[in-house]
């Protein structure tokens, strides 16, 4: 388990992360959700041991990352812009990490680098962006540890990559009990992986758990009223509406709270048709930070 | 647990990029090819160790970039996320590339020394006896000259944050001790002493703290000679400051790896002490530096660069007065230095010692016993060879002290309150060597009454023991006399032992009874060379026309002529520079590009000449004697012996 207990980062007189408390589950995908500059990446560097906080500590199993090789041993961290040394080859980087980490899987980073036809022999530099990212993806996943660190996930893989990695993630977690803490600032990149997001803004953590348990009382409809009425004023009165949206005939209405009694509500109302639809995490998230007191779209947009 | 944490392990992942091996292996490689192709063809002129200036510069360089080459990691933040998120830890990181440093550069070096040692026993015999001292201190000191580079550039590395500040900070370790003592200690005391000739303890400062030169002091990189630099062993001073230079460093290098944040990469600098002390120089020594081109303005200057530093590091406005009480300091610092050197003028000038507390004083007066060259390169308060040269050899312990002291005592009490109008005849540079080894310059005004009065010390022995040391020559009776006078450059005298020793002590006593005005009356007519077939020494004997007895001597055992144009004197040749261009022409007639040249042939234009031609090597009383060298002559005589013709360089006599 990872426990990241009141931590902070100060950067002379910046605090790019400020008393953050998360605990992360064994086995489970957290993603840290966050615009630029919202402290995701300090605090991937300090849980990977690169910085030190400066209140604050992080653990693995009850032990102190920072200048703790023993602990490190058990983390993979992979950082928006990976290094690699010049001129070499992911062969050569699947052996530089196998003499750091002693559970490496070379076979198994041979045959994954194999199933997305990547060359391990060519040089890293001649690869594209997107290769990059996938030769690194191949070289964290089977680094062997039980914690993988990665920021900026998936960024630079096109979206049938992106479904790829994230099924060879899904299958790496069930199979190792690998635990992941992925980084991202876009919502659609985590939404369907993660099974934990914690959502940073301003250096601090302002929501972080299951958001699908929490959905719950969170609900989707698409409404009909007659005569094109707009019921947005009527609604609000009755219901706590997260979102609503008219267009033409449609009204699309995202509201919190117990989903027969919205639904008699708005039966209430004649509509012509109503029907229930999936909600998204971002609506979830909506409903949180609502909840929360934040304008989601402040921290979003 | 895991293999590659072990520091050996480590020490091979360093060498990756094998940057530091290709170059040092490289260079040790070409640099021992070079070196054993110069002791085959030329093994007794050649270095390979101590005394090799390449040598020195591959080693500095070396430092510098293992060092770049091993820290660059340090500047890299993508790299140091790399490394730092890897299971080990940091300082294992660290000291594995220290080590791999040293290795692939002191390895080669050892190998490469071993080599040309072994290869130099084969082709030079005389060198066996000397070739395990000389390779053992050899490999020494260039592992030294590494050291000390090596530990500046990892301090640059660590202490900077950005590639800008690094380079910053190494100039500032290398150049800083040179700007301190001699930009600003030399120049303040040039400016507040009157009597500032050198101050030792200000060069042995600027030595030791100039990185460059004390390593070319460690590994003896100015001698040329082959025997000096086998025997050269560099003093106790400079290894010691060598030896500081590397555990100073060495400590920050241990503290720093320690302290240094990964946060602070990026910025100008890693830690904020090197922040401070970076501003701290950087408006101080500036500020001295330029303060002393117009005296006072220090305290200006300190505010304005520290306002400039401050930007350097900020480039924000509001925060360029954040550190008020450092910038008062610094304020504070620059106005004592000024007024310390001003304070300090008092007891530098007004510095006399006593009798007893001085083992020896070395006199050099600017025009006396001085060729005319030596005389014009001499400028009061500069340093020169000449003047150094004459300091080595005027050195009084004995009558020459007491009297050398009476007499520089009256320079002192004149100095003081002379204006810029006395130090314009002559000057006396002095050393006071004291009893506790500490040697003490001062230079002092001399005017005309002073430089009579020199004949006290010019008087006594042991000047003259010094200004003619044919005086301290015995036992002459197989050595070789011949004279020379510009013509005839050695015309062997035919002298039987006994007149040999007769002539050198006919000549003694000449010397030692001669006053310092009979050198008013006339230039040397003509010098003997006496050559030691013993020694393979030689000592020129000026022949002055007041020597009666020797001058009468040597008439008589040769053929001497009186003066130049006692020879067959084929013609005289005056050549003048001409500044002004009055007439039409780019260049009037009877002149050459600005320069008129005047031909003398003829019996009725030679015999113009007549008592007035000196040849220019006997022109050796710049101030008893002046010659004139308003134009280049140069006269054409036959010597007799041979026939031939002869060019002699002259100057003119001013006076009867």
């Amino acid at each position: 388990m990872i426990q990241v207990e009141n931590v902070t980062k100060n950067f002379d007189s910046i605090c790019a992360v400020n008393q953050i408390s998360i605990e992360i589950p064994d086995g489970c995908m957290f993603g840290l959700l966050g615009t630029n500059g919202a402290g995701k990446s300090t605090l991937l560097r300090m849980m990977a041991g690169v910085l030190d906080c400066s209140a604050g500590r992080i653990l693995y199993d009850g032990e102190d990352v920072y200048e703790n090789p023993v602990c490190k041993a058990s983390v993979f961290y992979l950082p928006d812009m990976p290094y690699y040394f010049p001129n070499t080859n992911l062969e050569e980087m699947v052996r530089f990490y196998r003499r750091h980490y002693t559970g490496f899987e070379r076979e198994n980073a041979a045959y994954m680098a194999g199933l997305l036809n990547l060359d391990m022999t060519l040089p890293l530099r001649t690869f594209s962006k997107g290769m990059k990212r996938q030769a690194f993806l191949i070289l964290a996943l089977c680094s062997g540890t039980k914690y993988l660190l990665c920021d900026e996930v998936f960024d630079g893989l096109d979206p049938v990559m992106t479904e790829a990695m994230k099924e060879l993630f899904r299958s790496r977690i069930k199979e190792c009990k690998l635990t992941v803490v992925a980084a991202a600032h876009k919502l659609k990149d985590l939404e369907d992986i993660c099974h934990n997001i914690g959502i940073m803004h301003k250096g601090g953590v302002l929501r972080s758990g299951d958001m699908r348990e929490r959905s719950g009382n969170v609900v989707k409809l698409q409404c009909v009223f007659g005569g094109q009425r707009d019921m947005r004023e009527e609604l609000e009165k009755e219901i706590q509406v997260l979102r609503y949206e008219k267009d033409g005939y449609f009204t699309t209405l995202v509201a919190k709270g117990d989903k027969k009694e919205i639904l008699e509500r708005i039966k209430r109302k004649a509509p012509v048709f109503v029907g229930e639809i999936p909600v998204s995490l971002e609506e979830i998230f909506m409903a949180e930070m609502k909840e929360a007191g934040y304008d989601i779209r402040k921290v979003f947009m | 647990m895991i293999s590659a944490r072990y520091l050996c392990n480590w020490i091979k992942e360093a060498g990756r990029g094998h940057v530091t091996a290709f170059l040092s292996w490289g260079g040790f490689s070409i640099y021992t090819a070079f070196a054993i192709f110069g002791l085959k063809n030329d093994p007794y002129f050649t270095l390979f160790g101590v005394g090799s200036a390449s040598l020195l510069y591959l080693c500095m360089g070396l430092g510098i970039l293992a060092a770049a080459a091993g820290f660059w990691y340090l500047k890299q933040p993508v790299m140091l996320d790399f490394y730092y998120s890897l299971p080990v830890k940091k300082e294992v990181i660290f000291w594995s590339r220290y080590i791999h440093g040293i290795w692939h550069v002191l390895v080669p070096l050892y190998i490469s020394m071993s080599v040309c040692g072994i290869y130099e026993c084969s082709v030079n015999q005389g060198f066996e006896a000397y070739a395990g001292s000389y390779v053992l201190k050899s490999a020494a000191m260039f592992s030294m000259v590494f050291f000390i580079f090596y530990h500046i550039t990892i301090v640059s590395f660590l202490a900077g944050g950005r590639i800008v500040t690094v380079l910053v900070l190494f100039a500032a370790f290398t150049y800083g001790g040179q700007a301190v003592f001699q930009g600003i200690g030399k120049a303040y005391a040039v400016y507040f002493f009157r009597t500032f000739y050198r101050i030792p303890a200000l060069e042995t400062m600027k030595e030791v703290l100039t990185p460059r030169q004390l390593s070319g002091k460690l590994t003896g990189a100015f001698i040329y000679d082959k025997k000096e630099a086998l025997d050269y062993v560099p003093g106790k001073e400079d290894v010691l400051a060598a030896l500081l230079w590397i555990l100073l460093f060495a400590v920050l290098i241990v503290c720093m790896e320690r302290r240094r944040k990964v946060e602070n990469v990026g910025k100008l600098f890693a830690f904020f002490a090197a922040e401070r002390v970076f501003v701290f120089f950087l408006s101080v020594v500036p500020a001295l530096l330029f303060g002393n081109i117009v005296m006072g303005s220090g305290i200006v200057l300190v505010f304005l660069f520290h306002i400039l530093a401050e930007f350097f590091i900020e480039r924000q406005g509001r925060k360029l007065f954040r550190r008020k009480w450092q910038m008062a300091a610094e304020c504070m610092i620059v106005l004592l230095v000024t007024w310390g050197f001003s304070a300090g003028a008092r007891f530098f000038d007004g510095f006399f010692p006593e009798r007893n507390e001085v083992d020896a004083v070395r006199i050099c007066v600017n025009g006396v016993d001085m060729t005319q060259e030596e005389y014009m390169k001499n400028s009061f308060g500069k340093e020169s060879y000449e003047t150094e040269r004459k300091l080595e050899q005027y050195k009084f312990t004995e009558d020459g002290l007491r009297e050398g002291l009476l007499w520089i005592g009256s320079l002192k009490k004149k100095a003081q309150n002379t204006d810029k109008q006395g130090w314009k005849y002559s000057f006396a540079t002095v050393c006071y060597q004291m009893k506790d080894g500490r040697m003490r310059y001062r230079v002092y005004p001399v005017d005309e009454e002073d430089f009579q009065a020199f004949s006290m010390v010019f008087e006594t022995k042991e000047y003259k023991e010094k200004a003619y040391p044919a005086l301290l020559w015995e036992d002459v009776g197989d050595n070789r006399f011949s004279w020379k006078d510009g013509v005839r450059s050695s015309q062997i005298l035919k002298l039987t032992k006994e007149e040999k020793e007769e002539f050198l002590e006919t000549y003694k006593k000449e010397v030692l009874g001669f006053r310092m005005e009979e050198l008013k009356s006339a230039a040397p007519a003509g010098i003997v060379e006496m050559n030691s077939e013993k020694w393979g020494e030689k000592e020129e004997l000026l022949i002055y026309p007041f020597f009666e007895e020797s001058y009468a001597f040597l008439k008589r055992h040769g053929e001497i002529k009186e003066e130049l144009l006692d020879y067959p004197v084929r013609s005289i040749k005056v050549t003048e520079n001409v500044s002004g261009r009055k007439g039409k022409g780019y260049v009037k007639d009877g002149h050459a590009g600005g320069m008129k040249v005047e031909h003398y042939e003829t019996k009725e234009e030679l015999s113009q000449w007549r008592g007035r031609l000196i040849w220019e090597e006997l022109d050796v009383q710049p101030l008893l004697y002046p010659l004139g060298y308003r134009s280049r002559i140069e006269a054409e005589a036959v010597e007799p012996e041979s026939g031939a013709v002869v060019k002699v360089k002259c100057c003119e006599k001013m006076k009867e």
